[in-house]
């Protein structure tokens, strides 16, 4: 039934509204339940410092069960953060995006978690298979089956 | 989920984390103490087996009650009425919101203000409809259905729910037993007025079916199909073996070629001898258009609508599938209809699940399974049908029969071709023996020594193909002269 996650996000939304944001993170745009943008950015010293990036959520009917389709927006001037864990489509390998999501997580909580990823990172670079996976990517993250690497 | 409007902001620690409302039905897991909606929860361990606060192992067993406590604070919570854009400004706690809708609400449909008019009102226009009803029964459970039928308009609150079962259960419940029919009021009189209204024709069937919608024959029909949920492999007891005989076997149930929904096909059912066992596909047949029909048994007048809802899209599934009855000529059927090689659709029709009567729904659904299990039995005997035609080889377009006649077929095929090469290549030779007795001016070649040329003619081109008798060789001693003198005839015509 798709009305509980219009609820649930009807509830966030009101929660972002009434409470604001956490710090770094903005509310861009949230005019359907569908697809909600945020801006985010890593606040003291980081490799991305100065740097704002575009956030996109895309829901589905059984959120917040299933997990939302979360990447950076590029194009339009719009660049993905340099990071070993964001490919250049801006698709994101996070486990709490996969397979370590839960319901008890919210659209706030998936920011403030990229956002200590992206400060957390000791060096800039892409992943690895950056290249072979950006030609052959799925426009939907969810349908990748990313590996979660273990480190930090 | 029910939507509420709470009136204060509700203790954080009331919120469901999954959903973010306070708890509905809340459960507490017994492994880590967490709780959450029974729905919520249910649908989250769906997804995934674990606990969504913590991810600890979790499946649906170990999920227990709450802290009484727990449950009075979310029950006491204060809610608005949900008939505060009409006006009602009342807050109850949760717990007591249905109370209020039925009784002092004024306005719900069945609150205090506008309930007794309604209720006339509604009465007489359901009499009006023309049904004819039991009207002492009826109308006492119309009145309690009408109270709380105001709850929630869209969706059946659980309180309608449980009217529409109980009522369900009381109408039905004489025949929902293992009893024979004699114990059911009324269906002893069914077998023969039932035969006779069947064999009245297409005009009259149709017109019977629709004018007389006669409560015991409508009931009985349905005890026939409460019957078949009882007993499914179709046995009927001893009192019942008028109504058996009224429904034909399990081998007259076919499914044909998709006709139209029409009529027609009932004076084919007609043909159906009387001593059979009742067979589903037929229970369906006649229960489910005399259920469309008549509303009444389900007891409620309350749900017209939705019965003719369940009408209609069995409506379809009616005419396409259990409609035909086999001619007696079973074997000759058969074979036209595997030689047409119709494919068999089954039409099944949509729930319902906008109408808010289980009963209906149910119907819908015992209706799909029927039809199902009679293409499954339709498809076994195809294949049955198959492997007894395979021995025969008849017909090579049997699909599936006739393997081993086409492949003995085939093989005389082999024979005959092998046989051709033959001819051709003793037609070769016999050119080439010409040619070179030809140019020597010889009276060489394979034609003088008849009988031996022929034999090492034979001899020499293989010894099998001896179907072929006939080699064109074997043309007098004149005709070799002929032949010698014009090399490039071919020596008479191959016989194959």
């Amino acid at each position: 039934m798709a009305s509980i996650s219009s609820r649930r996000l009807a509830k966030e939304l009101r929660e972002i509204h009434a409470e604001g944001c956490p710090v770094g993170i903005e509310l861009l745009k949230a005019d359907d339940f569908a697809t909600w943008w945020f801006s985010i950015e890593v606040m003291g010293e980081s490799q991305y410092r100065d740097e704002k990036y575009t956030l996109q959520f895309r829901f589905d009917s059984q959120y917040p069960i299933s997990s939302p389709a979360v990447q950076f927006v590029v194009g339009d001037g719009r660049e993905a953060p340099i990071h070993p864990h964001v490919y250049s489509n801006g698709h994101i390998c996070a486990s709490i995006l996969g397979n370590e999501w839960s319901p008890v997580l919210s659209v706030i909580a998936v920011c403030v978690t990229l956002q200590s990823m992206l400060a957390s990172c000791k060096k800039k670079e892409r992943p690895t298979d950056n290249d072979r996976y950006v030609r052959t990517a799925p426009d939907n993250p969810k349908k990748t089956r990313f590996h979660y690497d273990d480190d930090e | 989920m029910l939507l509420y409007n709470y009136v204060d902001v509700p203790n954080n620690n009331l919120l469901c984390c999954i959903c973010r409302a306070p708890f509905t039905d809340p459960v507490t897991t017994t492994t880590c103490q967490h709780t959450f909606c029974r729905d919520c929860i249910t649908r989250a361990l769906s997804h995934a087996p674990q606990c969504p606060v913590d991810r600890l192992p979790l499946c649906d067993a170990d999920l227990g009650p709450v802290n009484p406590i727990v449950r009075s604070l979310v029950d006491e919570l204060l809610v608005e009425c949900v008939y505060k854009d009409e006006g009602c400004q009342a807050k109850v706690e949760r717990q007591s919101l249905a109370a209020h809708l039925n009784g002092e609400c004024d306005y719900s449909d069945s609150g205090t203000l506008k309930s007794e008019a309604e209720k006339r009102k509604e009465t007489q226009t359901e009499k009006g409809k023309g049904r004819q009803v039991e009207e002492g029964g009826v109308d006492s459970k119309d009145a309690p259905q009408k109270e709380h039928g105001g709850t929630s308009p869209q969706t059946p609150s659980p309180l309608m729910l449980k009217k529409e079962m109980s009522v369900v259960r009381t109408v039905l419940g004489p025949w929902i037993q293992n009893a024979s029919f004699s114990n059911a009021p009324g269906p002893s009189h069914l077998p023969t007025s039932n035969f006779h209204r069947v064999s009245s024709g297409i005009n009259g069937v149709a017109s019977t079916l629709q004018d007389q919608p006669l409560p015991p024959r409508a009931s009985a029909r349905e005890t026939s199909l409460e019957e078949a949920n009882t007993h499914p492999d179709g046995s009927v007891q001893d009192g019942a073996d008028d109504i058996a005989s009224y429904f034909p076997t399990e081998d007259e149930v076919r499914v044909r070629r998709p006709s139209p929904p029409t009529q027609q096909s009932l004076p084919e059912y007609t043909q159906t001898q009387r001593q059979r066992t009742p067979a589903m596909g037929h229970l369906h047949h006649h229960s489910l258009s005399s259920l469309a029909d008549t509303p009444l048994p389900l007891g409620a007048l309350g749900y017209f609508g939705a019965a003719h809802g369940v009408g209609s899209p069995v409506g379809p599934l009616y005419g396409s599938n259990n409609s035909v009855m086999s001619p007696p000529t079973g074997a000759q059927y058969h074979l036209n209809q595997l030689a047409n090689s119709q494919p068999i659709s089954v039409l099944v029709p949509e729930l319902d699940l906008h109408s808010p009567l289980l009963a209906t729904t149910l119907n819908g659904l015992h209706s799909s399974v029927v039809s199902l299990a009679s293409t499954i039995e339709d498809i076994h005997k195809k294949s049955d049908l198959a492997l007894a035609l395979m021995g025969g080889g008849a017909g090579a377009a049997l699909p599936g029969g006739g393997v081993v006649g086409e492949v003995l077929r085939l093989g005389e095929e082999v024979m005959g071709v092998r046989a051709t090469v033959q001819g051709l290549r003793m037609q070769m030779h016999g050119l080439m023996m010409g040619n070179v007795a030809g140019v020597g001016g010889i009276n060489m070649g394979f034609g003088r020594p008849q009988p031996a040329t022929n034999a090492g003619v034979a001899g020499s081109a293989g010894q099998e193909g001896a179907a072929e008798g006939h080699y064109p060789f074997s043309t007098g001693p004149g005709l070799q002269h002929q032949r010698m003198f014009h090399p490039g005839v071919a020596p008479g015509i191959t016989k194959l």
